[in-house]
């Protein structure tokens, strides 16, 4: 058995044919053009910006483009600025690298400073007008190691901040109007109109001008209206000290956020009494300020002795908890995690993990199994793009798992670049599920725009020179084991190939997961990569390796039918709507004859009650006879209640001539001929 | 538990009925047209479910502006031409409030024409109806702004002079302008669409009525009542819905998309036959009360701040240690 082959079966490398992998800062082939992350333009850094801001988190090549768009790139002044701003961008990456950190606007100075310092006046004055449409600030953070926490950290402190604030929304004007109440009853009170809070409502230079007590004297009649009744009062002014009285926003977000799962929930009932008496005087002074507070009803519904449990609508209200679960913490949590998920709480537990090949990176998929949990897994890398999707797990009422990839794994490689990675393996797609979206998956679940999601593994065309200096044009797909390189701790299920056996029974990983027969069934699989230098290396991948690849395959694959078949489902039902009210339309019938003419006797007198106009004549001339019906329109009640005279009298004074009065009832009505000839012109 | 049950509780109020909303025996004489408006909003006010304490109509002087007494809701008989101030007033302090207006031709057009044109561009979300009987009836019988050339009456005995003004025409003209609508009090199930529409639109829904006064115009209007041919019906399906018994009768009918300015425009200045109908409507209008932050808390400290405030441009505080000095 040849070496190549014992090693891919048992992980062993024997005999001096193959090398390992250790120590030699092995990158995925692809990554060769990736040396400086500072000559891209990406999503990193980001500024966080502000609670008005949505969402709260923006790129800083986003805040360029918009800067170009405002000042507008046409013409060659316009190319000029343009190639100005961004090589500005490049040099704020650049300034960021050094380790300098700030804000943007300050970052931006320090940037500029050193351009125009090398260029002319041109670009002292394109940098400048740029400046000027600079309107956003806040704090401008690269990719690193902790990226994780300060973008979840900022999402989280700006979802707080907007919780309170519609918390003060709620509670300030009930505070007002529940004062409004008792004030109005303070001034109607014998105390109210005494001379002494008469006196107090009188500025100090006119006091001495009224005489007071004489007023009093005066407004010390009994008033018409009653006062309040006395339990009402104490009601209103319990509730009031208890809205006054909150303070559970006073502490920012850092007091909501947690190690473990047990510390976040042992917090939450803690604080679950003060929630539900809040919740209890909020749900009393909405009904109070409405007057439509029933004791005999709602008494004993907002006893305040009763430790009820909140529903989701109303923890929706309150500060999230926050859980906090390290690289490796998880593994060991997963009981708690699982507990906290389906607890109904609004705990938010946000699991960050380095190792895509361990169990951490499964648990946002397990998770979507959980009922009403808000689920989004993401790589570091994604997090600008998601941070719409951060918020809503915020604001979601109930429990949610945030599981990211933080791609810190290697400390010669950008973190941003193993976490882009991840995601272009499909070792950790990012996707998003959603319970408050909708009612069913095609909803609620999301996954977010991955590159060649067509193809399984996305493919990429790598270019280098063979030994004989010729350029060689290969396409490479993306796969777990190309990253699988980056990862010191998946060194065993690697090995190198030398040069000299490279004609020997191996073949591309591809040709063997494609199942194409291109491979011989026992060509041991290698992936493409380089070394320090940048010189191609071919690196054998194990059987375990190999199996885990095809595993993080078909996993992808699930999702991708998961989201195709919720979007040809929204496509169907969207579809759907036009083509139904289309036939909805034309199904609408021609004006038809109304049905009551053929039914009615010519003898019977009438009125065409749609179109009565109210106008009162005839129910003047008969009540009885003409009624009003449920929308203020006559109609005969009752013909025999009135003489074939009143019929005829109200047919003509009625203004728009919609009552018709048949023929006469009682044949020996006097003078019946005269109205039997005006009421012809009636029928 | 709480919050959403206590919002079913506010919610699930009693359905009203129409006589929920009825007070009063209406003083108007027998068969004017203002019976029919006032039939018209008390069945918008039950169908749409409005708690009388939440809202408010708010009127000038004349026929018209008796309305407000005959409904049970909050209301405010205001002072000639000023109803649209008042009602402004009152929509930008609690803008949670639905505000009804009635006006007249005499209220609305004259005395309270300069009101209209700025309520027009203010676009605050109110429902206006202007009950336009083309006469003074309440001071008995004199020319109004909307009075036919040759109207006689006791200020005008040898015929009006001056030509009648079209409120639609001048109302499409007015910046801001976002809802114009006209309906006549003789084709109920219309006039209370076009109500309905008014209400729901968010922003200044004008309602042109054109009234009969049985009492100072008789017969004025009766060759439009007689011959069906003479209203022009617009139709659209974001307008008015012609139910088939309506399309029976009133077979003379028009599509108009009411987003289509100029076709406004052109359809307003035809008298004969009276276009019926939403001629112009527009939501993206921007509405007064929302860019200046209507209806924001005030607290007493913030009102005294502000007060100090204000009031601290004028004069020279009190000291009161110059008290005890």
């Amino acid at each position: 058995m040849n070496e190549a082959l014992f090693f891919h079966l048992t992980g062993r490398r024997t005999g001096s044919a193959l090398a390992p992998v250790d120590g030699l800062a092995l990158r995925p082939a692809l990554f060769a053009r990736f040396r400086d992350l500072t000559r891209l333009r990406y999503d990193f850094p980001v500024v966080l910006l502000g609670p008005d801001d949505e969402p709260p988190l923006r790129p800083l090549s986003r805040v360029v483009d918009g800067i170009l768009d405002v000042i507008g790139t046409k013409g060659p002044s316009g190319e000029r600025l343009e190639r100005n701003v961004l090589r500005l961008e490049r040099e704020i990456r650049a300034v960021l690298a050094e380790g300098e950190s700030g804000s943007l606007s300050e970052i931006w100075r320090r940037a500029a400073e050193r351009l125009v310092a090398k260029g002319d006046e041109l670009v002292a004055a394109d940098l400048a007008r740029a400046r000027k449409e600079l309107r956003t600030d806040g704090v401008l953070v690269d990719h690193d190691a902790m990226i994780t926490s300060r973008v979840i950290g900022h999402v989280r402190g700006v979802a707080h901040v907007r919780k309170a604030r519609k918390m003060r929304s709620l509670v300030e004007p009930l505070v007002v109007r529940l004062s409004e109440l008792v004030r109005a009853d303070l001034l109607r009170s014998p105390a109210g109109r005494g001379a002494e809070a008469l006196r107090a409502a009188i500025g100090p230079p006119h006091r001495e001008l009224f005489d007071l007590d004489a007023m009093e004297r005066v407004l010390a009649r009994p008033s018409a209206t009653s006062a309040m009744p006395e339990a009402r009062r104490r009601r209103i002014e319990a509730t009031l000290n208890d809205l006054r009285s909150e303070r559970l926003f006073d502490a920012d977000a850092d007091a909501f956020t947690f190690g473990s799962v047990d510390a976040a929930l042992a917090a939450f009932r803690e604080r679950q009494r003060a929630m539900s008496e809040l919740m209890r005087a909020i749900a009393t002074a909405e009904l109070e300020v409405r007057g439509s507070y029933v004791a005999v009803r709602d008494d004993a519904r907002l006893a305040p002795s009763d430790a009820r449990a909140l529903a989701p609508e109303d923890m929706s209200l309150f500060p999230d908890h926050l859980v906090r679960l390290g690289p490796s913490r998880a593994a060991s949590a997963r009981a708690q995690i699982l507990e906290a998920l389906t607890s109904g709480l609004p705990i938010k537990v946000l699991v960050e993990t380095d190792d895509v090949f361990g169990p951490d990176a499964q648990l946002a998929a397990t998770a979507m199994g959980l009922a009403d949990v808000f689920v989004v897994q993401v790589a570091s890398s994604g997090l600008a793009s998601a941070a719409a999707t951060l918020v809503r797990a915020f604001e979601f009422p109930g429990p949610a798992l945030i599981s990211v990839f933080s791609g810190a794994v290697r400390t010669d490689l950008p973190s941003y670049l193993v976490a882009a990675a991840a995601t272009e393996s499909r070792a950790f797609p990012a996707f998003s599920y959603d319970p408050s979206a909708g009612p069913d998956w095609a909803h609620r679940f999301a996954l977010a725009d991955a590159p060649q999601r067509a193809r399984t593994w996305p493919v990429h065309e790598l270019t280098y020179a063979d030994d004989a200096m010729q350029r060689v044009r290969l396409d490479v797909p993306f796969t777990l084991a190309d990253l699988a390189v980056c990862d010191p701790r998946r060194s065993d299920d690697l090995a190198i190939v030398p040069r000299e056996r490279w004609d020997g029974p191996i073949a591309p990983l591809i040709d063997r997961l494609d199942g194409s027969g291109r491979a011989a069934h026992d060509a041991t699989p290698f992936v493409l990569a380089v070394d320090a230098d940048d010189r191609l290396v071919r690196v054998l991948v194990g059987d375990r390796l190999l199996d885990a690849t095809r595993r993080s395959a078909d996993a992808w694959r699930r999702l991708l039918e998961l989201d195709d078949l919720t979007h040809d489902r929204l496509a169907v039902s969207d579809g759907a709507a036009p083509e139904a009210a289309g036939a909805v339309a034309q199904a609408e019938p021609a004006p038809a004859p109304a049905t009551e003419d053929g039914e009615r006797s010519p003898d019977e007198p009438y009125i065409e009650t749609a179109r009565c106009s109210s106008c009162n004549e005839c129910t003047l001339i008969n009540a009885r006879m003409f009624t009003y019906d449920a929308n203020k329109q006559a109609y005969i009640a009752d013909a025999s209640a009135g003489t074939y005279r009143e019929l005829v009298e109200a047919a003509e004074s009625c203004q728009v001539g919609v009552i018709h009065p048949g023929k006469p009832r009682d044949p020996n009505e006097p003078g019946l001929d005269e109205l039997i000839e005006r009421a012809q012109a009636l029928l | 538990m709480t919050l959403e049950l206590t919002r079913c509780l506010l919610a699930s109020d009693e359905p009203h009925e129409l006589s929920d909303y009825q007070t009063g025996v209406p003083r108007w004489c027998n068969g004017c047209g203002d019976n029919a408006i006032l039939a018209a909003v008390q069945r918008l006010c039950r169908d749409e479910g409005l708690a009388p304490e939440r809202t408010v109509f708010v009127s000038g002087i004349g026929c018209s502006s008796r309305l407000p007494h005959y409904m049970r809701a909050y209301g405010f008989h205001g002072t000639h031409g000023r109803a649209l101030p008042i009602a402004e007033g009152v929509k930008m302090a609690r803008p949670d409030l639905d505000v009804f207006v009635s006006t007249g031709d005499g209220d609305c057009l004259s005395i309270g024409a300069a009101h209209w044109i700025h309520a027009l561009r203010y676009n605050m979300d109110l429902t206006v109806l202007l009950h336009d009987n083309r006469i003074y009836g309440l001071t008995k019988n004199q020319a109004s702004p909307t009075s036919p050339l040759g109207t006689k009456t006791n200020t005008t005995p040898r015929g009006s002079y001056l030509a009648p003004l079209d409120p639609l025409s001048v109302s499409l003209g007015v910046a801001n302008v976002s809802f114009v609508a006209q309906a006549v009090d003789w084709i109920p199930e219309v006039l209370y669409q076009v109500i309905a529409a008014a209400y729901r639109h968010k922003g200044f829904s004008f309602v042109r009525i054109v009234q009969r006064c049985p009492e100072f115009m008789p017969g004025l209007f009766d060759p439009w009542i007689a011959d069906p041919q003479r209203t022009l019906l617009l139709r659209h399906e974001r307008g008015l819905t012609i139910g088939p018994a309506l399309a029976n009768i009133y077979r003379n009918t028009r599509e108009h998309d009411p987003s289509d300015l100029p076709a406004a425009r052109e359809i307003a200045s035809v008298e004969d036959p009276i276009p019926v109908g939403i001629l112009y409507r527009d939501e993206t209008v921007p509405r007064y009360e929302e860019l200046r932050g209507a209806g924001s808390v005030r607290t007493p400290d913030r009102i005294r701040s502000g007060l100090e405030a204000e009031l601290d441009r004028f004069a020279i505080r009190y000291d009161g240690a110059r008290e005890a000095g």
